[in-house]
């Protein structure tokens, strides 16, 4: 689940003091369930904005709205016509959200109501932590299923380094040390002798490094091919 | 639910770019001058199986009180939900009192 | 002949006493289908719980708990109260018996008082209050206290102007002024009381408790120093509705007082002057008034003068811990033999001996005294009225073994009557003598209770609200500073509001035939009253409405009395604006109300027990014999639990005889089946419909679970157990003793607290000192030349025990304290043993040789009540005891309904108090039984699941896990379980829960309303 959290409002209101007609647009998947972005949080958020309006004595009008999700077009399309007579959308969802709408919306600014965070775990009620980066080369079942991109602080392939302390990480007390976990676990598993092989240096192309990713299934890919070749 | 919406950040302090600003978090509102003789406008939540008693007792015990307050009986205060609030300051009430 | 017996068993019960255990009793019975008749010698129930400021450990406030269990007894259709009544004589027997009950004349006709109080207001003659333990003054026509149920007023005849002089003769009319006040005609003064006689199957007994007359012991000058008040006056001190408003002043001056002592034992334990026995509370109700005093005033620094401290029970010692290091309050181990006030200042010199012997002269500013219970000055009298035997103290006689029945038949004891206990005992003993009586009256169930028919309900779902508006006078305790029809036209024309006027009272009998023809020539499908408040009084409504065919639930209660014209008198325009917005609010909330349907599920009517010890059989045998199927689910391969290492009470009774014949009880009922070797594999559902799966295979069926997971005893690490076979514990003792393999002459030292009252296990075993002092006793009678040391921290003989301790001690058992922080030594010393330890009243170190050293050795949870906690969700304290739904008035409950606790699982105890918490758990478990069908409360959260994420925040934050993951592995929602407090409406990212009648856009509505500018006030 992709966590986010809200900014704080004093960054909100010098993005949308400037404007007479704001939208402040929740998503209800990810960033409702972290409570951070919700159809529920917008109407907060709203009407955190309307008062600080009243308060400066700046006339604005402020609506909120949700939509299920803001990252497939049918959920907002709909509603397309309306949210295009706002002068401002402030969206709540995740900054994909707030880049794809912004795509299709056309003249009307998108700005972001949230901090898009990570993609975490729930463990219990209102804790997000994160497990996974994302890097698109998964070798968990390498590493006793825990993660030393996302979990070491250095996203070291051979660790633990030098720094690691009590099974803490030098950064903090606060952060487990991510290949002390590796270990442990894998102690557990009975598969230690697996981190004896060094692993190779890492190619960081399938990760952001290789700059913005695209996933596409297999058949639409053929597809999209033909439908290439038709127009060559 | 505070607590929840402010807790979902656990990462090391210095580790990210906006840890720094949320300490100095401003208010809405700004300070004002209180006029003299201003009488707040006064939204009360109360539990109906504690405060609310408690604001019963208080009329039966005959203590007084200034009436600018209006009372909103909740199953629970934790029923009381952050959009109760800030519509009640919308509305232009002056102060909201949560009580269970 | 059974079925010719059955015929004439009566399905009522007569309960005497209103207090907390007459209460639960009553409650208990009445809900769980028979009569209660509640006999009450106050003007209003509530006993000595409701003079209390705050309950320990929670600090909560007693009378907030207290009130709704009042007015739910006052309320009950099934419960018949009779206060200012006294029961005369019984006749008759178990299951049909004839008592006559005299009722006191009241001099206000309860069918015609409203309760207003208005003729209280207008009483000239002032009376020290018995309430605030004469603190402060009441008048003549009163109530007990503000939240008195029934709320009618009585008359004082010994005080009331009128009935004094008339009496003397008078031959004009003197005063009359509550007569004159009257509005509804509600005061006779030529009241003459009746005499009733009730037929009942069953008696209860829970008269409570007098305290000691401190004066007695004139050397602590109470009554002769202003500064020096009783516990019980403190309590009315600290509360804040008591005469000082709760500030902490000093009666002679007013003065915060800054060092204040509390003296213990004052009527207790102590022979010459007072009562001998221990009164078991006062221990903590000190270090309780002393931490809410310093939460009051941080500047009072409390000091205890104490002899044992004695926090025997769950969590107490915790509590004294909190009290010594986070309050700072003192504890001084010393006898207080005089105390004299200090001239002109009104301080007072506390003389008191210090350990070591030296005399010490202290000054404080104020003196509390704790006082401790006895029986009531007419015990004798009373036991003889009911035909049963008191034991030496006056105190009702019971046994150990059948810890809540008199010596006749079909009378059962509650609460301080049976002997001095606390809160929560008290409840415990209420919902057993209720289990005893649903035993004992189970053919009759059900035949003498009421259930009211009902007109079927209107459809109004879609129709546009039509709301009738009534805004009372209450006489003129609300008339007098609301303008009432200034607010009638203020919102009769308000959309949705069909019709509005006012009336006298609201509450009367004729007001509610007016508003069913209301509702039938206007056709309203809402209703406000503007009145009083909801807690009281809109079930009253409500029912009115039902009566007139519509939902109950379309009626809203307006409070413009308590919250309005009460507390703003002189005021009349505000307070006239005020109420105006409070109709309006009541008004814009009752447009949003719907119809709610109610619904209701099924009852197994069987009980799974979880272990077969002395708890588990006890509540088994009671339920059978209430006619329930019983599962009893035992791990080991024998019944007995941890009862089958003992062999004689403290107070004699032969327990293996006791066990012995349980057990054969348990296994030759019909209704009991019990599996050994066995465990709960896994279990499901809710109250009223369980299925469990035992290792065997066995699938069961059951309404209600009772915990009775019993617990173990330690196993000492310490003092050289298992590596001499010269130490033992106190059951190894005890078997010695029993097997009489102890030799003449020979030596025992005994040492107590071990593996108990230290980190990490900081709480009393409560058992260990008795266990100890039963041991001794057994000795020293069987070998006089034996000698016996107990080393100990506390002696902890609570209640009646604290007679065998004095025969311990007077059998020449030796006593020596010792301290925590400097505990014995045992040594190994030629064929025998040595200890060492230190003598604080001759201060120096004594060694003392031994034949034997015996660990007084305390309990632990049974491993068990991890896993059994696990499956059931019950949370368990920090020792791994089960943690009840409330410390004070749910003490056998669970948070979630239907799951009970009893005996050791829930915390240390004694074999008496084990079989009474089993008896209360049976009786608990009746009342869910008893039932055909459960109703769902109508407040309670609607669960929509289109709306549903399932992201399980309400999961998380249930305080009674009604959101459940269901099979297609989307949240969903047991109503059962429900109790409407809307945390998790307030918690969903959603909004897919909204709170019957406090949803959301009513809320909303409200709030709108209450903050509108004041542009629109009429006449204002």
């Amino acid at each position: 689940m992709i966590v986010g959290k809200q900014k704080p409002f004093e960054e909100i209101w010098n993005m949308v003091k400037d404007f007479k007609k704001v939208l402040v647009y929740g998503c209800n998947t990810c960033v409702a369930i972290c409570h951070a972005g919700g159809g529920k949080e917008a109407e907060i958020i709203a009407s955190m904005i309307r008062i600080k309006a009243a308060e400066e004595g700046v006339p604005m009008e402020v609506k909120h709205a949700g939509i299920e999700r803001h990252c497939e077009p049918e959920y907002f399309e709909p509603l397309m016509e309306e949210v295009k007579t706002y002068d401002l959308v402030l969206s709540t969802a995740c900054g994909v959200g707030v880049n794809f709408l912004s795509e299709r919306i056309g003249n009307i600014p998108v700005y972001p109501g949230i901090n898009t965070e990570f993609f975490g775990a729930v463990p219990q009620a209102g804790v997000f932590t994160e497990l996974c980066a994302g890097c698109g080369n998964c070798i968990l079942h390498l590493t006793g299923g825990i993660c030393p991109i996302a979990r070491c602080s250095k996203s070291l392939m051979n660790g633990p380094c030098g720094g690691t302390n009590k099974g803490k990480c030098e950064i903090s007390q606060e952060v487990d040390c991510g290949w002390y976990l590796i270990v442990e676990r894998m102690k557990q598993l009975g598969t230690v002798d697996k981190l004896y092989a060094i692993q190779q240096p890492r190619n960081w192309s399938t990760a952001r490094d290789g700059g913005p990713r695209r996933v596409v299934l297999a058949h639409i890919q053929d597809l999209e091919e033909e439908e290439a070749k038709k127009e060559s | 639910m505070d607590k929840l919406a402010e807790s979902a950040e656990q990462r090391s302090p210095g580790s990210h770019g906006l840890a720094g600003a949320e300490s100095e978090r401003s208010s809405i509102e700004k300070p004002r001058e209180i006029p003299q003789d201003w009488e707040p406008n006064i939204l009360a939540f109360a539990c109906h199986y504690c405060a609310f008693a408690a604001a019963d007792l208080a009329g039966v015990m005959r203590l007084s009180y200034p009436p600018n307050v209006k009372v909103v009986r909740l199953p629970c205060t934790g029923k009381l939900d952050y959009i109760h609030v800030l519509r009640a300051f919308e509305r232009g009430v002056d102060g909201v009192f949560a009580a269970g | 002949m059974s079925d010719k017996l059955s015929s004439n068993k009566k399905g009522s019960v007569l309960v005497v006493g209103g207090g907390i255990g007459g209460m639960q009793a009553s409650l208990d019975l009445a809900d769980s289908g028979f009569k209660v008749h509640m006999v009450q010698k106050e003007p209003s129930i509530g006993g000595t719980m409701v003079m209390l400021d705050k309950t320990f450990p929670t600090g909560d406030c007693s009378m907030c708990m207290i009130s709704p269990k009042m007015v739910e007894v006052g309320r009950h259709l099934n419960v018949d109260i009779h206060t200012l009544a006294e029961v005369v004589s019984v006749e008759g027997e178990e299951g049909n018996f004839r008592a006559k009950i005299r009722l006191a004349p009241r001099y206000v006709d309860p069918a015609k008082c409203t309760g207003c109080g208005e003729c209280e207001a207008q009483c000239p003659k002032k009376v020290p209050s018995e309430f605030d333990q004469q603190l402060g003054n009441r008048k003549s026509i009163y109530a007990l206290f503000p939240q008195a149920v029934p709320n009618t007023r009585a008359i004082d005849d010994r005080y009331c102007l009128f009935l004094t002089s008339r009496k003397k003769g008078a031959k004009k009319d003197v005063c009359k002024k509550c007569e004159k006040a009257c509005k509804a005609g509600a005061i006779n003064y030529d009241d003459k009381g009746q005499e009733i006689e009730v037929n009942v199957g069953s008696i209860i007994l829970a008269p409570g408790l007098d305290r000691y007359n401190a004066k007695v012991r004139g050397e602590l000058g109470l009554g002769r120093w202003p500064n020096v008040v009783t516990s019980l006056q403190f309590e009315r001190i600290l509360s804040a509705s008591g005469p000082f408003k709760g500030e902490v002043k000093r009666p002679s001056d007013d003065k915060h007082p800054k060092k204040v002592a509390w003296i213990q034992c004052v009527g207790s334990r102590d022979p010459h002057n007072a009562n001998p026995w221990c009164s078991s509370v006062c221990c903590m109700y000190a270090t309780k008034q002393s931490i809410i005093a310093k939460e009051h005033d941080k500047h009072i620094e409390p000091a205890i003068f104490y002899m044992d401290m004695r926090a025997f029970g769950k969590d107490f010692d915790k509590y004294v811990e909190r009290a010594k290091n986070e309050y700072g309050v003192r504890y001084q181990r010393a006898m207080v033999s005089a105390i004299r006030e200090d001239p002109g200042s009104g301080d007072l010199v506390l003389r008191y001996a210090a350990e070591d012997g030296s005399l010490i002269d202290e000054t404080f500013e104020m003196v509390v005294l704790s006082i401790g219970f006895e029986p009531h000055k007419d015990a004798a009298e009373f036991a003889k009225t009911f035909g049963i035997e008191p034991n030496v103290y006056k105190f009702a006689k019971t046994s150990p073994l059948n810890p809540v029945e008199t010596t006749r038949k079909g009378v059962f004891v509650t609460g301080t009557y049976q002997g001095p206990k606390d809160i929560p005992d008290t409840v415990m003993q209420g919902s057993a003598v209720a289990g005893e009586a649903m035993a004992l009256l189970s053919e009759a169930r059900g035949t003498e209770t009421i259930k009211k028919e009902l007109p079927p309900e209107k459809e109004v779902l879609g129709e546009e609200p039509r709301i009738g508006v009534l805004v009372c006078h209450c006489g003129i305790n609300i008339a007098s500073t609301v303008q009432v029809e200034q607010v009638v036209e203020a919102v009769k024309d308000l959309p949705g509001v069909v019709y509005a006027t006012n009336t006298l009272y609201a509450c009367s009998q004729d007001t509610q035939e007016t508003i069913k023809q209301l509702v039938k020539e206007k056709n309203l499908n809402r209703l406000v009253v503007a009145s009083c408040t909801p807690r009281t009084h809109e079930p009253l409504f409500q029912e009115t409405i039902r009566d007139a065919g519509l939902n109950k639930y379309l009626f809203d209660l307006a409070d413009i009395r308590e919250q309005c014209s009460w507390c703003h008198m002189g005021h009349k325009e505000e307070a006239t604006k005020k109420a105006i917005r409070i109709v309006k609010m009541a008004i814009a909330k009752s447009r949003l109300q719907e119809p709610i349907k109610t619904d209701t599920v099924g009852v197994t009517p069987a009980c799974l027990i979880i272990g077969g010890g002395i708890a588990g059989m006890t509540a088994a045998l009671s339920l059978a014999d209430q006619g329930f199927q019983v599962s009893i689910v035992e791990k080991e391969n024998e019944l007995g639990g941890l009862v089958r290492n003992l062999y004689r009470t403290l107070e004699g009774n032969d327990v293996r005889e006791f066990l012995a014949s349980r057990i054969g009880q348990v296994r030759s009922h019909p209704k009991i089946k019990v599996f050994t070797g066995t465990e709960v594999r896994n279990t499901d559902g809710f109250v009223g419909n369980f299925k469990t799966t035992l290792t065997d295979g066995t699938e069961i069926s059951h309404g209600a679970i009772i915990l009775t997971t019993g617990g173990i005893e330690y196993e000492p690490t310490e003092y050289l157990y298992k590596e001499s076979d010269r130490v033992v514990t106190q059951r190894e003792l005890e078997k010695k003793i029993a097997a009489a393999e102890v030799q003449a002459g020979n030596r025992y030292v005994m040492i107590q607290c071990v593996g108990s009252r230290e980190e990490p296990n900081q709480y009393c075993s409560r058992i260990c000192c008795q266990d100890a002092v039963k041991n001794a006793i057994a000795i020293k009678e069987k070998d006089p030349s034996a000698q016996v040391f107990i080393l100990y921290r506390d002696i902890r003989t609570y209640g009646l025990r604290e007679d065998y301790y004095k025969k311990a001690r007077e059998l020449g058992v030796i006593f020596v304290r010792y301290d925590v922080n400097r505990k014995p030594e045992v040594a190994q010393s030629g064929n025998g043993m040595s200890v060492k330890t230190w003598d604080y009243m001759l201060n120096r170190e004594l060694n003392i040789g031994a034949d034997w050293v015996v660990l007084s050795a305390g309990f632990r949870p049974h491993p068990t009540t991890e896993k059994v906690g696990a499956l059931y969700k019950v949370t368990r304290n920090p020792d791994g005891y089960f943690l009840e739904a409330h410390v004070k008035l749910r003490p056998v409950d669970f948070p979630s309904e239907g799951i009970f606790v009893a005996g050791l699982a829930h915390a240390p105890k004694n074999l008496d108090e084990t079989i009474t918490q089993a008896l209360a758990s049976a009786g608990r478990a009746g009342v869910v039984l008893s039932h055909d069908r459960l109703a769902i409360s109508g407040i309670i959260a609607k669960h929509r699941k289109d709306l549903c994420m399932s992201c399980l925040s309400c999961f998380r934050v249930c305080p009674f896990d009604s959101p459940y993951i269901g099979e297609d592995g989307k949240v969903a929602h047991n109503e059962v379980k429900c109790h409407g407090c809307g945390i998790c409406a307030a918690i969903c990212p959603a909004k897919a829960f909204q709170v019957n009648n406090f949803r959301d856009d009513q809320i909303l509505a409200m709030i709108d309303v209450a903050v509108e500018c004041d542009t629109s006030v009429a006449g204002g």
